[in-house]
């Protein structure tokens, strides 16, 4: 199997980090409350994940042992804030009013210095590249879908389109903490049973 | 290589020195491009609420001292009156809102610029239905439950808390006005 796809199929379902990992709780819970949230998050943590990956897996023989969590911590502080620079910039009524809060905290997100320590620095650069791509991916999937099913409920629209008729009221609670907490549980409930049934077919 | 910490030191400044260049870079190419939309989008909430103003010759007042931890910015449009930018305390964080005050010192619209209020309860203070019922006012507002009587505000059923910042920050605006603004004709 490819690099690519190897990258993608951990990131996305074997080692999916929301879903598996259960890593970076706080934004997952946090800008869900909109499928666009969602979904720019995601984008978000998958650029950095893919520079800072790159980056930390090209200097891995340079950086020494002692050092390398500064290094690391240096490193994707760089690419979250150029990332909030250009979010700032370029997406500044859509995306950055709404997400501002929480760009800056993606530096202590726990997959990207997960992904660091336990992808980047023990492979090549073209691998780590391909990991970044697929964990930002598996955590963008993962953030979409808990976005769409809580905007649906709670707000009565999709991506800001009102879909639900004004007979319905949504249910606000799905886009306050409570829904967030409901919503992702009953996903992770569900992604590992699939996965595990997947797995049994697998070794019948 | 030796790990001696001058050697562990000196690298981690290589990296520091480096990522801080990439930042300079960065932010020297954003800065211009995010101050013009920050200036663009305060443009459009000031113009939304002075609607007969023309934007582009609003200009910048210094808040007086004791206002100056409410009050964060207020704007002046020729012959039109004046825009503010009021921060209050709500029930999730600071609702800042924008008001309008015509020459003669009525509201001539308010608008939620910033808020972390409630989705579906505080948060609805945004929708017109509510900031409209500020439209025309020129005396102090207060709070009230269920249908509103002159000078007074029908809060959001759920969210009086947020009803309050708001008129709260209208007022200010409103004692501002009668304060340091009333008789000017906004055309110094």
């Amino acid at each position: 199997m490819s690099k690519l796809t190897l990258g993608l199929k951990r990131g996305i379902i074997e080692e999916n980090p929301t879903f598996v990992q259960v890593l970076g709780m706080c934004p997952t819970l946090a800008t869900t409350t909109s499928a666009i949230n969602g979904l720019g998050m995601g984008l978000s943590v998958t650029a950095v994940l893919i520079g800072s990956n790159l980056v930390i897996s090209a200097l891995r023989k340079i950086i020494p042992n002692k050092i390398r969590i500064p290094a690391y911590i240096i490193i994707i502080a760089t690419f979250v804030t150029v990332v909030d620079l250009l979010l700032q910039a370029f997406f500044y009524d859509s995306l950055y009013q709404a997400l501002g809060l929480y760009i800056p905290l993606i530096v202590v997100n726990c997959i990207i210095l997960g992904r660091a320590e336990a992808f980047a620095s023990k492979n090549d650069p073209v691998s780590s590249l391909f990991d970044g791509l697929g964990m930002g991916l598996g955590f963008t999937l993962a953030l979409t879908v808990l976005g769409v099913i809580r905007e649906i409920l709670g707000s009565g629209s999709l991506f800001g389109i009102s879909i639900l008729p004004d007979v319905i009221t949504p249910a606000v609670i799905m886009i306050m903490a409570p829904g967030g907490f409901i919503v992702l549980g009953i996903l992770l409930a569900l992604f590992n049973h699939l996965r595990s049934r997947m797995n049994k077919g697998k070794e019948r | 290589m030796k790990e001696s910490p001058l050697r562990l030191g000196l690298t981690l400044l290589i990296i520091a020195g480096i990522m801080g260049l990439i930042l300079g870079g960065v932010n020297a190419a954003t800065k211009d491009i995010i101050a013009k939309k920050v200036d663009e989008v305060n443009r459009a909430a000031y113009g939304a609420v002075l609607p007969e103003a023309d934007t582009t010759l609003m200009e910048s007042l210094t808040v007086d001292d004791a206002y100056a931890d409410r009050i964060l910015e207020i704007y002046r449009a020729p012959e039109c009156g004046y825009a503010f930018r009021v921060s209050t305390k709500g029930y999730g964080g600071a609702v800042v809102i924008a008001v309008g005050i015509d020459l003669s010192g009525a509201i001539t619209g308010v608008q939620v610029v910033e808020h972390s209020e409630t989705p579906g309860l505080g948060a609805n203070a945004s929708n017109p239905a509510f900031t409209d019922q500020y439209t025309g006012a020129a005396d102090p507002l207060t709070v009230v439950k269920g249908e509103a009587g002159a000078n007074e505000v029908s809060a959001i059923s759920g969210a009086t808390i947020t009803s309050r910042s708001v008129t709260d920050s209208v007022n200010t605006a409103l004692s501002y006005f009668r304060e340091f603004l009333k008789g000017g004709t906004a055309d110094v």
